[in-house]
């Protein structure tokens, strides 16, 4: 399937080819680490544990801010 | 597939954030991270009737929700809410302070606060992006060894120039226990004595003690409740972030947490147990040893006869002199 990934942090537009069940391991293939991001899937705030279905959109929006 | 996601652990709405005690839906975190930082208010005596309360402000995310969270606490407690007020310092970092100092005006005016603008432009003549290659060039000093000194001089400044006697920070969980291992790495003990909830050792006339709200709040946390709240925070990131030792330690903790959920706040349990004794230890040491004394160029107070602040501006100025003699 495939996920629309935003990355906040890198201001980065992305289609992802994923075969995994969730955001946990949509995380883990674009080397992500879960700390560092809030998830949105189709503008709701979600967990990790959210499933992925063809053609969801995520947001990564960066929880780091500052110096 | 809709099995496998995770619902608050209270009631049975869909889950917003997966915490150490489980899932929690918009309105349950929303409760649990106000009552949090509330807690911690008082549990620690961070605010009391009579203060007069500065808010060190940035128009990130963390220093808007503890200046929203700051007055939520005043008007709850029915305290004087003329003696709030909100400062923020203009380093001068190109395409940085400036979005976010937009955002606080905006965010003052929105909740009626009011806003003492600093910069360093104004007090040392020089933006830090003017600054740091010539200091840089003389002392290999990083931007972040320069803001730092400078900020901190500048907010206690105007911190007792508008009669404050609390000094309110945004820093949060992840800020703390990056600083904890940052002095165990390092060894820096004296610095870890003046971390905790209440900044400084003692009381001293001279300096506004630091207070931190969100002290158990993790920047995860944080993100979450301005996003459910609404409040506008844009994604903003010191541009001089990547040189600094604090992002390595940051990237570390955050690997381990992922990992080990719960990992920063043992840590900071874990410290807060031996602060009092290293608090008790630098008193000791501080009534042997040294006494805080007025630098001799701006009466501010430091350890030896100039402080740091104005050594740094004493370096620019003799480096500019010299570059204009030249």
């Amino acid at each position: 399937m495939e996920i629309k990934v935003f990355n906040e942090k890198e201001n980065l537009h992305q289609t992802v080819e994923f075969t995994g069940k969730n955001v946990k391991e949509l995380l883990k293939q674009i080397d992500i680490n879960s700390e560092t991001v809030l998830i949105v899937k189709n503008d709701e705030v979600v967990t990790v544990d959210e499933p992925l279905q063809n053609n969801d959109v995520v947001k990564l929006l960066s929880v780091i801010s500052g110096g | 597939m809709q099995q496998n996601r995770l619902n608050c652990h209270k009631c049975d709405q869909k889950a917003v954030i997966k915490l150490q005690h489980g899932g929690m839906c918009k309105q349950h975190f929303i409760t649990y991270f106000e009552d949090k930082v509330l807690k911690t208010i008082n549990k620690f005596q961070l605010i009391r009737y009579d203060d007069k309360i500065c808010v060190a402000a940035s128009g990130g995310k963390d220093s808007l929700t503890v200046l929203y969270l700051v007055k939520k606490y005043l008007q709850k407690n029915n305290f004087p809410l003329e003696n709030l007020n909100a400062l923020i310092i203009n380093e001068g970092i190109a395409d940085y302070r400036e979005k976010t100092l937009q955002d606080l005006k905006d965010f003052c005016k929105q909740y009626d606060i009011k806003l003492t603008i600093a910069s360093f432009e104004k007090q040392f003549g020089k933006t830090l992006d003017e600054a740091f290659p010539i200091i840089n060039k003389e002392t290999k000093k990083k931007p972040c060894n320069i803001c730092g000194v400078w900020r901190r001089y500048l907010l206690n400044k105007h911190a007792k120039e508008l009669g404050a006697t609390k000094l309110v920070t945004g820093h949060n969980l992840d800020d703390e226990s990056q600083a904890i291992m940052m002095n165990m790495f390092k060894a820096n003990t004296k610095l870890a004595a003046k971390l905790g909830p209440i900044s400084g050792v003692e009381d001293h006339t001279d300096f506004v003690r630091r207070v931190k709200p969100l002290y158990f709040c993790s920047e995860k946390e944080t993100r979450l409740y301005t996003f459910l709240k609404g409040f506008k925070v844009e994604y903003t990131e010191c541009p001089n972030v990547n040189q600094s030792y604090r992002a390595e330690v940051r990237d570390l903790l955050n690997t381990f947490e992922e990992k080990f959920p719960g990992t920063k706040t043992g840590i900071i349990n874990s410290f807060l147990d031996l602060l009092p004794l290293l608090k008790q230890r630098e008193i000791k040491i501080k009534d042997n040893v040294t006494k805080i004394k007025s630098c001799e160029q701006c009466q501010e107070p430091c350890n030896g006869m100039v402080c740091n602040a104005c050594k740094l501006k004493n370096t620019l100025d003799e480096k500019i002199r010299e570059k204009n003699n030249e």
